[in-house]
C-alpha cells in the first residue's frame, strides 16, 4: 500500500476507454491476473482495476490499469485526472492466473469483452515471452497457438491497444462487434478477424482447435453465457474454463465481503479467493448475485 | 497515545475496529495489513447461529464523495461452529494480540443466547495458557438495519430489549455485555436505561443508518430503474453518521452511567477526540479501514 502519481492526464484510446499509467515510488512482484485498488481524494474506499503492466524504473516503478468510463468514479477521474495527481496504491491483489495458462505448452482460448481485455493482456504477453524463451524465434510466438476472441458492442469501442498488442504478440485475434458501425472503420491489423455478432456466437469457429485451457473477463452476463456456449460444444466442455470476476469492492484486501461469489465451497470473496475462478465452481453464482443466499 | 481501561481491562489503544470493517481478523494478519500498535481490539464480523450467505450483489455503494458508505452485506458469516473451528481457535492462539469481541446476531433470542452461551463456553473451556484471555466480550448487534427480520425488531423496543439482554448476560457468564444501538429510533435514553436494566455492562453507538438512492442512469431490463446496492436499501457508515452518533453520546451520557464506546465516520484524531469529548472512552474505526487498514496506527500517533 502506498501512494502514486499519475505520470500523465489520462489518455483516451477509444471511445470510452482510457489508459492511466502511475508513477510509485515502490515496486512488487506481481503476477498475471492481479489487480490493484486506485483511490483518490475525497472517496472513502477504492475501486479495483486490473493491472495491465508493472514494471520497475529508476525511480521506482510504472503501473499502468485500462479503465472504462461507466459512469461516476471512473468518469470522474477522467475529467480530474491531470499529471501528478495522488493516487492511493494497494498492490498487487488476488491470486494471478494458474501456472497451466501461462505453461509456454498450454494453447488457450481467451474470450474478453469490453474492457476485460485488460485483464488478459498480461498473460497473453507471459505466454509469449516463456514461448520465446522456449522456443526462440522472433516474431508472432502465439500464432497457431492461441486464439483471442474479443467482442466490444460497436467498433467505437474497440480499444486500439488491444489490437497495438494482438499485432506485436501475435495471437490469433477475433474480434467481434455486437452492433454494426457506421462506414468509418479503423484500420485493422492485418491478424485480426472482425465478425458481426457476440463472442458465443464465434466459439463454433474456433472449438476444433486442441486447447488446453481456456480464461475469460467480461462483463457478467457474458462470462454468464459464455459458460452455457461452452457446455454445449463437445471439446470446450471438457476444458478447464477460468473466468475472472468483476464484483463491487470496499476494501480489496478480504474485510468488507462486498464481492462476495458463490461457488461450490460456499462463499469465497473475489478479491482473496479470487478474482479467477473456474466456470464449474460458480454455476450458483449467477442467481446467488441476483437474489443473494 | 496512551493505554485505556474499558469495563476493567486494559486496552493498549482505545482505537477498535469496528463490526464488519475488519473481517475475521484473521485476512489482514495473513495478508499483512494488521496494524501495529494503534488497534486497540478487533470487533469481529456477526456471528450467527447458522451460517448465512449474504445480500445480493452489488453489497456497497459510495454516497457522493466522501459523505458516507452504504452496505447490504446481509450478515454473511459461516455460523458459530465453524466460527469457533476457523477463527475463535486462531484467536485462542494469540495470533491477532488484541482482544476481541464477538458482535453476536440472530433473529431470536433463544439465537442469540446459543451464540454467546457457546462461545463463551468454548474460551473458558480454551487452553490454561489462554484461559479465555482473547475474548473480551460480547457485541449484541440488535440494531442492524439490512437483515430481512431480526435486529431491529430487539433494538426498538425497551422492554423486548431489557428482556434480550438479561439473557445473554446470564449466557455471557463472566463476560461482558455491550449492545449496539440503532441511531434509527429517538428514544435512544429509553433503550440505553432498558440495557442496563437488563445487565448490559456498556453500549457501543451507533449502528448504521438505514438509506438508498436509484441511478437514474441505469435502467434495468425490465424498464425500472436500478437502485445503487442489491437490496435498495442499506446501513449507511461514514462521516455523515458521525454528528448523529455524537448527538446520541450526549443523550445516552445524560441518562445512563453505562461507559460508551463511539461509532461513526472517524476517519482522524480529531474524531476521536469529539467521541471522547462527547462521553465515549472508547471509539471504533469502521469505513476508514476499507482505504487504509493501518488506519488506526495513524490516528494513534496523532492523538
Amino acid at each position: 500500500m502506498g501512494e502514486g502519481r499519475l505520470r500523465a492526464a489520462p489518455v483516451a484510446t477509444s471511445r470510452r476507454d482510457y489508459r492511466l499509467q502511475i508513477e510509485l515510488p515502490f515496486y512488487r512482484a506481481w503476477e498475471p491476473g492481479q489487480f490493484v485498488m486506485l483511490r483518490w481524494e475525497p472517496h472513502l474506499i477504492g475501486r479495483p482495476f486490473a493491472i495491465v503492466d508493472w514494471q520497475k524504473t529508476s525511480t521506482g516503478s510504472l503501473l499502468e490499469v485500462w479503465v472504462r468510463r461507466l459512469g461516476g468514479g471512473t468518469d470522474e477521474l477522467f475529467r480530474r485526472g491531470e499529471k501528478g495527481m495522488k493516487l492511493s496504491i494497494t498492490a498487487p491483489l488476488g491470486g494471478g492466473l494458474p501456472k497451466e495458462v501461462v505453461s509456454p505448452r498450454a494453447s488457450v482460448l481467451f474470450v474478453s469483452g469490453g474492457v476485460g481485455a485488460a485483464s488478459l493482456l498480461p498473460v497473453v504477453r507471459a505466454r509469449a515471452a516463456a514461448r520465446l524463451a522456449a522456443t526462440p524465434r522472433k516474431s508472432a510466438p502465439l500464432e497457431g497457438l492461441d486464439v483471442w476472441v474479443h467482442g466490444e458492442r460497436s467498433l467505437g469501442d474497440m480499444d486500439a491497444k488491444v489490437l497495438a498488442s494482438s499485432e506485436s504478440l501475435r495471437p490469433d485475434l477475433l474480434c467481434l462487434e455486437e452492433k454494426a458501425s457506421g462506414p468509418a472503420r479503423k484500420k485493422l491489423p492485418r491478424s485480426l478477424t472482425l465478425s458481426q455478432g457476440r463472442v458465443t456466437e464465434a466459439l463454433a469457429q474456433v472449438a476444433g482447435q486442441a486447447f488446453t485451457a481456456a480464461v475469460a473477463c467480461g462483463p457478467t452476463p457474458m462470462l454468464q453465457a459464455l459458460s452455457a456456449e461452452f457446455a454445449k460444444h463437445e471439446t470446450l466442455a471438457k476444458l478447464p474454463l477460468y473466468l475472472g470476476l468483476e464484483e463491487k469492492m470496499a476494501c480489496g484486501i478480504g474485510l468488507c465481503f462486498s464481492c462476495s461469489v458463490m461457488t461450490c465451497r460456499g462463499p469465497e470473496r473475489c478479491c482473496l479467493e479470487g478474482p479467477w475462478f473456474r466456470s464449474g465452481d460458480i454455476a450458483d453464482h449467477y442467481r446467488f448475485r441476483k437474489e443473494g443466499g | 497515545m496512551s493505554a485505556v481501561e474499558f469495563l476493567g481491562r486494559r486496552y493498549a489503544s482505545p482505537l477498535w475496529a469496528a463490526s464488519g470493517t475488519f473481517g475475521w481478523g484473521v485476512e489482514a494478519l495473513d495478508g499483512g495489513f494488521f496494524p501495529r500498535k494503534g488497534l486497540g481490539a478487533l470487533v469481529t464480523k456477526g456471528v450467527s447461529p447458522l451460517p448465512m450467505h449474504g445480500a445480493p450483489q452489488p453489497r456497497v455503494a459510495e454516497v457522493g464523495a466522501g459523505i458516507g458508505l452504504l452496505n447490504a452485506i446481509g450478515l454473511q458469516n459461516p455460523g458459530l461452529d465453524l466460527f469457533l473451528a476457523k477463527y475463535a481457535a486462531r484467536y485462542e492462539k494469540g495470533d491477532l494480540g488484541v482482544p476481541v469481541w464477538v458482535n453476536a446476531f440472530a433473529d431470536s433470542l433463544e439465537g442469540y443466547v446459543e451464540v454467546v452461551s457457546k462461545i463463551a463456553s468454548y474460551a473458558s473451556a480454551g487452553s490454561v495458557a489462554a484461559r479465555g484471555q482473547w475474548l473480551a466480550g460480547f457485541e449484541l448487534n440488535v440494531s442492524c438495519p439490512n437483515v430481512k427480520k431480526g435486529g431491529l425488531e430487539f433494538g426498538s423496543d425497551p422492554k423486548g430489549l431489557e428482556t434480550l439482554v438479561a439473557a445473554c448476560a446470564k449466557a455471557a457468564g463472566r463476560q461482558p455485555v455491550m449492545v449496539k444501538l440503532s441511531p434509527l429510533f429517538p428514544q435512544v435514553a429509553d433503550l440505553a436505561r432498558a440495557c442496563e436494566a437488563g445487565g448490559a455492562k456498556a453500549l457501543s453507538v451507533a449502528n448504521t443508518l438505514l438509506g438508498g438512492f436509484p441511478e437514474p442512469e441505469k435502467i434495468k431490463p425490465d424498464g425500472t430503474t436500478a437502485w445503487s446496492i442489491g437490496r435498495r436499501f442499506g446501513g449507511m457508515s461514514g462521516p455523515a453518521l458521525r454528528p448523529i452518533a455524537l448527538r446520541m453520546i450526549d443523550q445516552i451520557a445524560k441518562a445512563s452511567p453505562l461507559p460508551l464506546c463511539g461509532i461513526g465516520g472517524i476517519q482522524c484524531a480529531h474524531d476521536v477526540r469529539e467521541y471522547l469529548a462527547a462521553g465515549a472512552t472508547v471509539v471504533q474505526v469502521g469505513t476508514a479501514n476499507f482505504a487504509n487498514p493501518w488506519i488506526c496506527d495513524e490516528i494513534a500517533r496523532d492523538l
